[in-house]
Order: structure tokens, then sequence, then C-alpha cells
């Protein structure tokens, strides 16, 4: 078995090449010397992997998530947020947490949401008396309910790389989402009683403020509900159903909720563009580097040991939780599981472990990994957003990771949690 | 007029990539209005669909490395000495110009070879395979900019990998939330 290319990839992550440049590159010494596959062989499959119908998923939800950025929903959701728990103590921490589970069936994007409420919610709890280490730490960590909740580009990848139902995924992760939601509340109430952080109203909104804050953000809160039920009765395929859900957060932002302007659009796109084209290369450069694996037959001899090693299922998914959390530290989410998916997809699937639980399982890793020190990604992009020293975030930040590890035990060791829905409904 | 045309040539990676995602939109968005209210999918849509997502994924990615938005871990870098980390960064570019350079040789070869036709319009599969051929092209000419400037203007060079997390969609949604 040659293992040189994947030396060559290891050593080119750690130099800080791209990961989708380093997935090729990697590969390129192997096939001009093995005298029985051609060079052409990169671009062939880079292009024909780029082909593929199932695959325009990824850029569609990618752009409506985009679109919805743009369409006003955000400041819509707050104030839902704020009028549902913002006479908790600790309010405004509380409204933070929420705000990221609303947006999960939104955005999907849980870089986007953790800037999004660095610039709306940090400001205001620090001139409420919150401590600023404290307001990043909660933001930082309820990004990561983002993509598990529907329609996370996450579980979109994942339902790509291992053919797997979208509409079961996209609807398993609505019970993990929550769980983390309400966990991450219980510490905020128990951090905030500690500190004195007063809530953000003096008293519990009238039924009808709610009832009325809620119509006006139903439009968008409708969306992720759609789709799956749209994916369930068979109305559109996954596909189809980005794209419906691409036009339909531009209608609503359109005319609906009236603060998305069409000269928008080219600014939209382009971000949409250079969003999706980075994910999609990645997807696209894996495809060769699976193509070396399959070549020495490298997935089945990697499933081989690792059935030997972990025995059952249950050492198999504690092996996938660290080596993911320590990944997550340090490389990408989606890069991780557009190039670990596969590898450990057929292992999961031969132990008997469902893939949209698994899928479920990776994502949530994913996510936790990018808010865990010393490198997640999250928390570089929220201490250089609020201008919060890194020690100070992380200090903050350590009970909430370990409120999400906690529930990541329970989801991945009560596949309950993840499957009652989906069982429910497919 | 000239600046006008100047800026078309130097955002044409984004311009074919904005293009090729709209086309895709559309004609999905056709195909399920098709099936829907006529009972009348057409292929051609799925097929020209298809071509446009092509034509947005190559040229799109080379848009993405004109502005150092690829995926990679940096923290190890990061930590290096300045002096280190600007000559491994560098050194990685001189890489790109060389990969670049093989990719779009490769992918030219690999078109003109290309004889398969698709099925509806019969469109030959050079006009779809180009598209790596423009990524590629455009990739390996920003990264021999990109190599030349590290040798005459470390200045600019350094602007490039510090430019990275300011021009991510992450922070566009900032500023959005500054106009609100």
């Amino acid at each position: 078995m040659n293992l040189i290319p994947v030396l060559i990839l290891a050593l080119s992550f750690m130099m800080g090449f791209p990961c989708a440049f380093a997935l090729i590159i990697c590969v390129i010494p192997y096939f001009i010397f093995d005298p029985y596959i051609s060079i052409n062989v990169v671009v062939q499959r880079l292009i024909s992997s780029s082909e593929s119908i199932s695959l325009m998923a990824v850029p569609f939800f990618i752009t409506a998530g985009t679109i919805m950025n743009y369409s006003g929903i955000s400041a819509k959701l707050m104030s839902l947020a704020d009028a549902l728990v913002g006479h908790l103590t600790g309010g405004l921490g509380h409204v933070n947490v929420l705000l990221s589970t609303l947006m999960g069936g939104i955005s999907g994007s849980g870089a986007a949401d953790a800037a999004m409420e660095c610039k709306l919610l940090v400001p205001e709890m620090e001139k409420r008396g919150y401590d600023k280490g404290f307001s990043a730490a909660v933001t930082t960590a309820s990004a990561c309910i983002t993509p598990i909740i529907p329609p996370g580009v996450g579980l979109v990848v994942f339902a790509f790389v291992c053919e797997v139902s979208l509409g079961k995924l996209m609807s398993a992760g609505y019970i993990p989402g929550l769980m983390m939601m309400v966990s991450m509340m219980i510490l905020v109430r128990f951090i905030s009683h500690k500190r004195g952080y007063k809530p953000s109203r003096t008293k519990r909104a009238s039924f009808k403020e709610i009832w009325k804050l809620t119509k006006n953000a139903s439009w968008a809160l409708f969306l992720p509900f759609g789709l799956i039920m749209g994916l369930r009765l068979g109305m559109f395929t996954a596909t189809e159903g980005g794209a419906m859900m691409a036009i339909y957060s531009l209608l609503i932002g359109k005319f609906v909720y009236k603060e998305l302007r069409f000269r928008d659009l080219p600014k939209i796109m382009y971000e949409s563009v250079l969003s999706m084209a980075a994910v999609m290369l990645v997807l696209t450069a894996a495809n060769v580097f699976s193509y070396y694996l399959s070549w020495e037959r490298i997935p089945q001899a990697l499933s081989a040991s690792l059935i030997e090693i972990s025995k059952n299922k249950y050492l198999f998914l504690l092996f996938v939780n660290v080596l993911l959390l320590i990944l997550g530290m340090f490389l990408d989410g989606m890069a991780t599981m557009i190039i670990l998916a596969p590898l450990l997809a057929p292992v999961a699937t031969a132990l008997g472990i469902d893939l949209v639980h698994f899928g479920l399982v990776m994502c949530l890793n994913c996510a936790i990994g990018a808010i865990t020190p010393p490198f997640g990604t999250y928390i570089f992009l929220v201490s250089g957003t609020v201008k919060v020293k890194t020690d100070l975030l992380v200090k903050e930040l350590i009970p909430f990771i370990g409120v999400c590890i906690a529930v990541l035990a329970l989801i991945t060791y009560i596949p309950w949690f993840t499957m009652v829905i989906p069982n429910l409904l497919f | 007029m000239k600046k006008k045309i100047l800026w078309l040539i130097s955002h044409i990676e984004e311009i074919i990539s904005v293009i090729g995602l709209s086309g895709m939109l559309l004609f999905t968005i056709f195909n399920v209005i098709m099936r829907y209210a006529f009972d009348s999918p057409k292929g051609w849509a799925t097929e020209l669909a298809v071509i446009c997502l092509v034509w947005a994924t190559f040229p799109g990615a080379a848009a993405c490395h004109k502005k150092n938005l690829h995926y990679g871990m940096d923290f190890l870098v990061n930590r290096l000495p300045e002096r280190a980390q600007y000559r491994l960064r560098q050194t990685l570019m001189g890489v790109c110009v060389i990969l670049f350079t093989v990719l779009a040789y490769t992918a030219l070869l690999f078109t003109i070879k290309a004889t398969k036709t698709t099925s509806f319009f019969m469109i030959s599969y050079r006009y779809i395979n180009s598209s790596a051929i423009v990524g590629f092209v455009s990739m390996a000419f920003y990264s021999m900019l990109f190599f030349i400037k590290s040798i005459r203007d470390p200045v600019y060079f350094r602007q490039y990998y510090a430019n990275a997390y300011q021009e991510t969609d992450d922070m566009k949604v900032e500023k959005q939330g500054d106009l609100r």
C-alpha cells in the first residue's frame, strides 16, 4: 500500500496549503509515477465530479442562506427571541442562544450566525453590564447549534457525499438542536444568576405580542418545515428544494420583509459564488483523492482495521468523536466532513450504525470542534470581531464546551434522539 | 470606458461564475414549474443547469484563489517567526504556480481530446471542459502574479493573506448588520 500521498497531504495541511489544493497536489506524483494511471485522471475526475445534478443542492442552499442574510429577518427573529425568553435571568444570553437556533433554520451557517450576533447582540449585552468575555462566549458557543438545525449546509454536504436521504438527515437535526439550545440556556441561567445579570425586559411578553412577532417572522420560520415536507411528500428533489428555497427567500425578502433590494442581487450572487466555489473545489478535489484511495484499496483496509480495533459500534463512535473533535480544532468543519465522511461511513454501516444518525454526529462534532481551543475557527472569528482577548474568551467558553460535549455524548450513544423524527416522518 | 473594460477583465472569473450560478438557479426553477404546471419537465433545462454548475465551479474557484478564500489551516504557519512565515507562503505560492500550470495544460489536452457530446443539445464536452482551462489558467496567472509580488512588493503579498479574514462572507454579514 503506497501511503506517500497521505503523507504529502498531511504535510501540505500543516504548512497551511489550502485543503482543495493539497488534495490535488498530493496525488499528482503518484499518478505520474504509476504506469497504469494517466495524469489526465486528475482533470477528468475534477470535471466529472462537478457535473452532478445532486451536487447542485450545495450551491443552492448556500445561495438561499446568503439571500436570507440580506432579507432583514435577523432583526425580526431577535425581537421574537426577546419576547420569548428576554424576561428570564440573563435575558440577553438566552436571546443569543435562541436566536442562533432560529437562525439555524434560516441561514444554516454557524460562522454567519456568529458574525451577525457579534454585531447585533454583543454590544447590547455589554451595555447592559454583561462581561465582554461571557457575551462573546455565548455567541461563539451558540453558533454551533446553527449547523445542525435544518437546512444546515453541512447536512447537505454529508447527504451528498454519503448518499443519504437529505429529508431524513434534516429532520434528524431538530431534537439535537433543541437539546443544545436547552442545555446552553440552563448554563446561561446558572452563570447569570451567579453574576447577577438582569433580564432584558421587565415582564414576560403578552401572548398577543408573541403572536404578532411570530406572525412577522413566520414566512422565514416556515421555510425549513416546508422544505422537509416537500422532500417527504416527493414534491421536489433535494436539488430542486435548494433552488426553491433560494427563490422563496428572494421573494419574501423582497415582497414580505421589503428589505431586500434587486440592486443587491449581484452582490448576493457574488458572495454566494465565493462561498460555494470554495466548497465545490474541495468536493471535486476530494473526488480525485478518493480515486487514489480506491486504487490502493485504502478504504477497505481502513474499514477492516477500524472494525478490528473498535470491535463494537460504541467504541467506534467514541473514536470518531475524539478524532473529529481534535481535527475540528485545526481544520474547517466542511473540509473535515468532505474528506472523512466517505471513509468513515462504510465502517459505520458495517457496524450497524444508521447513516442519518452518524451524519448528525459528524455534523455536531465538526461544529463543536470549531469552538474548541486552541484553534477553533469560531473562536478567532468572534474574538477578532468583538475585539476580546482569546484567552478570556476561551476561559468563558470552557463550561459551554463541557455542555456541548455532554449533549454530543447523549446524541452519539442514544440514537433515539436523532432518529425519532425521521422514523416518524419517513 | 477603458476603466470599465479593465474592471471587466480583472473580474472575469467572478462574472462567469455569477452567470453560471444564476443560470443554474433559473433552469432548475423553470424545470420545477414545467413539471408542476404543465406536467412536462424539460431535459434540456437540466442539461443546461449542469453545464452552468461546471462553469460556476472552476472560474469561481479561481475567484476564491484571487482573494485567498480557500479553506486551509494556517495555525502552525501563523505561529512561525514573521520571516519564516513569509518564506513558507512564498514557497507555497511557487508550488501553486507549478500545480495550476500543470493542471491547465492537462485540462487543455483533455479538452482537445474530448469526443463525447451532451445527450440533448449534442454540445461537445469541449465547451464544458473548457471551464477547467479557464479556472486553472486564471489560478496559474494569479499565482504567478502573487509570486512575483512576493519578490517585488512584500507589503502587497502580506496584505493578500491579511485580506482573507476581511473578505469572507461572514464579515459581509457584519457589514450588513451595520447598515441595518
